[in-house]
């Protein structure tokens, strides 16, 4: 009993049964396209389906190549970024396995986060070793944070230490340790619980917005689909399987396209006018316009950037960058407020 | 132990080069120098995010020249100076024997938000004390770092307690430990840089002044420069290690020109006309103290090293002046808010009461209701009883209304007592979670004896035991409690109001206080936000706030006393701040019959029993009618500053939060 009711535990809802919040898919997938885009916050409404889409993601994950026996997921072709222990080690066998998404709880405790010190090794063999946490587990992976905006503030802290350098830095409980953490942020927030802090804000590549779908005919295939599902997880997931195949083959392909596309010099241009003419703080935002571009254009097949992609790569990456006044909310629909903009005077932005 | 590798060193693939840096001449010029004359002491950058801050400090550690180190000493010894030899040093190499020599990369290390105290300061070697028995000290951060560089970044989020240690190190260049067995000295001359978004909170002002140089860091306005810097960062993402060779020749030749800087900086004297300068320039700054001189001296000669200059003249003493001085200034505040009265736990002879005066210490606190639990800490004052005349509306907050999922965590938050960040360790027992590094490291030295007859493992016993010691941030409470009452309203001035608790929530939002809101009118006093940070939550409920009707003063007292004391309750450290913001004419009472300014003026002497509360009374009238008014005297006996709206514009708010912090 116990058993059946952990295996229905861990059936996820798949990801392209999910209606609607094109965007919020979206945003996921390019992200799992292009880990450098940086993650992606989801800010909305309870009961929207930001944590099954988040987690129905696993699935879609791409192979990741690491080295066998690593605790920390080193790739055994990056000499450059290996681990203590990988470093030590004499040849770096290949593996393979799923890219992972790991989840971190808001109220989890700073140890487990950082990793600490190893009770049983020093307790038997009175050696100080290194208890990996949740951040080596989400190295190359996705690091998902429900209610990220609940998080405690020196759990917010560690982690933007991390996610600054791409290190982890563990400097306590007599442990001096360190090892590559890079991870893809995701968030899911509702706005109405409390902001997020600027700095984490800013660590997130994207930021899009949920809210509960107002078509009837929509809704009732929600509801119709998660009955079925609830009923019969396993063949729900079978029905859907060739979907998700597919999608996992779009997005092999993206990642290969990749490295392939080109930026040209009117598209660079471009997402900088509309950063500049948007006040948007530092310059994260401009490379995150390009890099979401080019994810854009590959996930379409296309080499080249367009000035589409720009557009929408800005709609997808500056809602959270945009500066606001005190009180003002993250306001999406950048591009109709930049055209707005150009209305009243010029921005320099060419359209 | 084989385990351990230096902290923040990698590849140097994975380096974005300084020399490719775009634009940031000054933040560029400041690291620089640090790394010509690292006895400036520290260089700070203050900046908006995503503006290549911690990109450009870490740029800099392949740049520095490898130093001259007594061979095997951990804290990098400089041999020419045994005066300040660490106690191995001292030991091994008296003044006849010549240590041996050894070439090493100069330190450059990370001190990470999340360190404890053992590790920063040194702390007892766990492994080898257990082999020897006898207690060896694991050398902490500062101990490593000695004469060479520390980064922290965020440095405004630092635990303030690792702070100070970081403080005392760099006052005297030395660490004293004295912990867990060990009592030893031992030299930590540190170059410390610090990043920070001013946006996350300010930087404690001792810690600041250590900083010689501060560098306020702008994102580059310029489309060219922009665009620049978003191609090279692309290229560098798509081939690291191309993208470097293809700088090799402008990283070697920053190398070179930083050498060769080093050593021309001893022969760097100061004009007379540039230490006139100086001290003009100080002067002018209002400066405090005579770090500011000695910064911009120690700059200006770096400056001049650097640019081969043949001394430090005026020229360099002016390019360095603003990084050396500006945050320093201090600024002639206009001392508007006349500092609260000493509070004392007896009443003024001249207060008087309706009521027989209640020293605060017992019945004020009725300890709880009937019915409900008790508990050891004082409960919410429960001294106002509201009317039937009244409501005191309390909305169900959002969370307690979710799933039950939801309540449960909350509840658990209030139940597991330590929370926060584990930064040291106590033998004190309270029941807190066991820390196992103290732990281990207090039963370590016994090992050899308890090991007897056991096998190899570790032995503890009791009095070991350490526990972990937390330390939770919480900002501070604001409470803001709005009149919406139509005298305020029909004399158009509440959107004036508006406009002033919405820059006060954002001041109060960006030092990271929660901020609540209670407003009044009507025959209502609502409780429109529960204290939290989303300060958009706020801004939207004030826009919508309807105004209008009676001024039910008291109604709003009772409400915000109701919630400071639960939140009381819950953090017993709590000292709430409270923001009364009124015209002062209260039309409508909670008991029938009352005068209203009367009963205002009782609930609020006593009120103000408790002396955890700090009151600001703000007068949304401009004093018009001063004599009538009753904000006067509501003020007096919440022993409150009264401050107007003119004087909100003039930044007296934050002054008041200041001075009470």
């Amino acid at each position: 009993m116990i058993m059946k009711k952990t295996d229905t535990a861990l059936q996820v809802y798949p990801f392209p049964a999910l209606v609607g919040q094109e965007t919020m898919k979206l945003s996921l997938v390019l992200n799992v396209i292009n880990p450098a885009l940086g993650g992606v916050l989801i800010r909305g409404e309870k009961g929207t389906a930001k944590s099954t889409a988040v987690r129905g993601l696993a699935e879609l994950m791409p192979k990741l190549k690491v080295v066998a026996g690593c605790r920390f997921n080193c790739d055994p072709d990056d000499r450059d970024r290996l681990c203590p222990e990988c470093a030590l080690r004499d040849d770096l066998k290949p593996a393979a396995r799923r890219v992972r998404v790991v989840e971190l709880p808001v109220g989890a405790t700073e140890d487990r986060v950082l990793g600490t010190l190893d009770m049983e090794g020093a307790l038997t063999k009175g050696e100080r070793r290194f208890e990996p946490g949740l951040l080596a587990a989400a190295h190359r992976g996705i690091l998902y944070v429900d209610e990220v905006n609940l998080l405690d503030d020196h759990l917010v802290d560690v982690l933007l230490d991390a996610a600054a350098m791409g290190v982890n830095i563990v400097e306590r409980e007599g442990i001096s340790f360190s090892h590559p953490a890079r991870f893809t942020l995701v968030g899911t927030m509702n706005p109405e619980e409390g902001e997020l802090r600027p700095q984490l804000l800013d660590r997130f590549g994207l930021c899009v917005k949920v809210e509960g779908l107002a078509d009837p005919e929509l809704r009732r295939e929600i509801v119709l689909r998660r009955l079925a599902f609830d009923a019969d997880p396993e063949g729900f997931a079978t029905r859907w399987q060739g979907a998700g195949r597919e999608l996992a083959a779009r997005i092999e392909s993206a990642r290969d396209l990749l490295s392939q596309v080109e930026v040209p010099e009117s598209a660079l241009r471009r997402a900088v006018d509309i950063c500049l003419a948007l006040e948007v703080d530092g310059h994260r935002g401009d490379l995150t316009v390009i890099k979401t571009a080019l994810t854009l254009a590959a996930y379409e097949g296309r080499v080249v950037i367009e000035d589409t992609d720009i557009d929408r790569a800005a709609e997808l990456a500056l809602p959270h960058r945009v500066r606001r006044r005190p009180f003002q909310e993250v306001e999406f629909g950048v591009m109709d407020r930049l055209n707005g903009l150009k209305d009243k005077k010029n921005p320099g932005y060419t359209s | 132990m084989s385990l351990e590798n230096p902290a923040g060193r990698r590849g140097p693939d994975n380096i974005y080069p300084l020399a490719a840096l775009a634009g940031q001449e000054r933040m560029k010029l400041a690291l620089l120098l640090l790394a010509v004359d690292p006895r400036l002491g520290g260089v700070l950058l203050v900046g908006e995010k995503g503006t290549a801050k911690s990109t450009a400090v870490r740029a800099l550690a392949e740049l520095l020249p490898p130093l001259d180190a007594v061979q095997g000493c951990r804290y990098n010894c400089d041999p020419g100076r045994p005066d300040d030899f660490c106690p191995d040093c001292r030991r091994c190499f008296k003044l006849e024997k010549t240590p041996p020599r050894v070439t090493r990369p100069t330190p450059f290390l990370t001190l990470p938000l999340g360190a404890t105290e053992d590790r920063l300061a040194g702390g007892l070697d766990l492994e080898l004390t257990a082999r020897t028995g006898r207690p060896e000290l694991s050398v902490g951060l500062l101990g490593q770092a000695n004469r060479g560089f520390l980064y922290v970044d965020e440095i405004n989020l630092l635990e303030p307690y690792l702070g100070h240690l970081l403080l005392d190190a760099a006052e005297s260049g030395w660490v004293r430990v004295e912990r867990e067995g060990l009592s030893l000295r031992h030299p930590a001359r540190i170059a410390l840089i610090g990043t920070m978004n001013p946006e996350e909170g300010v930087l404690g002002p001792q810690l600041a002044d250590r900083f010689a140089l501060t560098v306020r860091v702008i994102g580059e306005t310029g489309p060219d420069v922009r665009a620049e810097i978003v191609r090279r960062r692309l290229a560098f993402e798509t081939d690291p290690a191309g993208f470097r060779g293809s700088w090799a020749g402008e990283i070697e030749a920053l190398r070179q020109r930083l050498t060769k800087a080093r050593q021309r900086l001893s022969g760097i004297e100061i004009t007379p006309q540039a230490q006139n300068l100086i001290s003009v320039l100080v002067r002018e700054h209002r400066s405090k103290g005579h770090r500011g001189d000695l910064a911009l001296a120690r700059a200006a000669r770096a400056l001049a090293a650097w640019q081969d200059a043949p001394a430090a003249g005026e020229e360099q003493v002016l390019t360095m002046a603003d990084l050396a001085l500006a945050s320093r200034r201090t600024e002639a505040r206009k001392t508007r808010v006349k500092a609260a009265p000493v509070r004392s736990l007896t009443p003024p002879p001249n207060q008087r009461f309706e009521e027989p005066y209640i020293p605060p210490s017992e019945p004020v606190f009725v300890p709880a209701v009937p019915g409900e639990p008790e508990s050891g800490q004082p409960q919410a004052l429960r001294l106002f009883t509201p009317n039937n005349g009244f409501e005191v509306v309390t909305p169900t907050s959002r969370r307690e209304q979710g799933p039950r999922e939801r309540a449960g965590r909350r509840a658990a938050r209030q139940t597991s007592a330590p929370r926060g960040r584990y930064y040291r360790s106590s033998p004190e027992r309270l029941g807190r979670p066991l820390a196992l590094d103290a732990t281990f490291r207090a039963a370590a030295p016994h090992q050899p004896a308890r090991r007897a007859s056991k096998s190899s493992a570790l032995v503890i016993r009791k009095h070991d035991f350490r526990e972990k010691v937390f330390r939770q941030k919480t900002g501070r409470l604001v409470l803001f409690v709005v009149d919406a009452s139509g005298s305020v309203g029909s004399l158009d001035r509440m959107s004036e109001a508006k406009a002033a608790v919405l820059s006060l929530l954002g001041d109060a939002y960006r030092k990271r206080d929660r901020v609540g809101l209670i407003a009044f009118h009507g025959f209502k006093a609502k409780v429109l936000l529960h204290p939290t940070n989303s300060v958009e939550m706020a801004g939207r409920l004030l826009e919508d706030l309807p105004s209008g009707g009676k001024t039910p003063l008291a109604a709003a007292l009772v409400a915000a006393h109701r919630l400071v004391g639960v939140e009381m309750a819950r953090d017993p450290g709590l000292t709430p701040l409270i923001v009364i913001m009124t015209d002062g004419r209260p039309n409508i009472t909670l008991t029938p019959g009352l005068d209203p300014f009367r009963e205002v003026l009782d609930l609020a002497a006593r009120f103000a029993l408790d002396n955890r509360l700090r009151f600001l009374l703000v007068d949304t009238d401009n004093g018009h009618y001063a004599d009538y008014k009753l904000t006067r005297d509501l003020a007096e006996k919440l022993h409150a500053p009264r401050l107007t709206l003119e004087d909100l514009r003039h930044g007296e708010f934050e002054a008041w939060l200041e001075q009470i912090a």
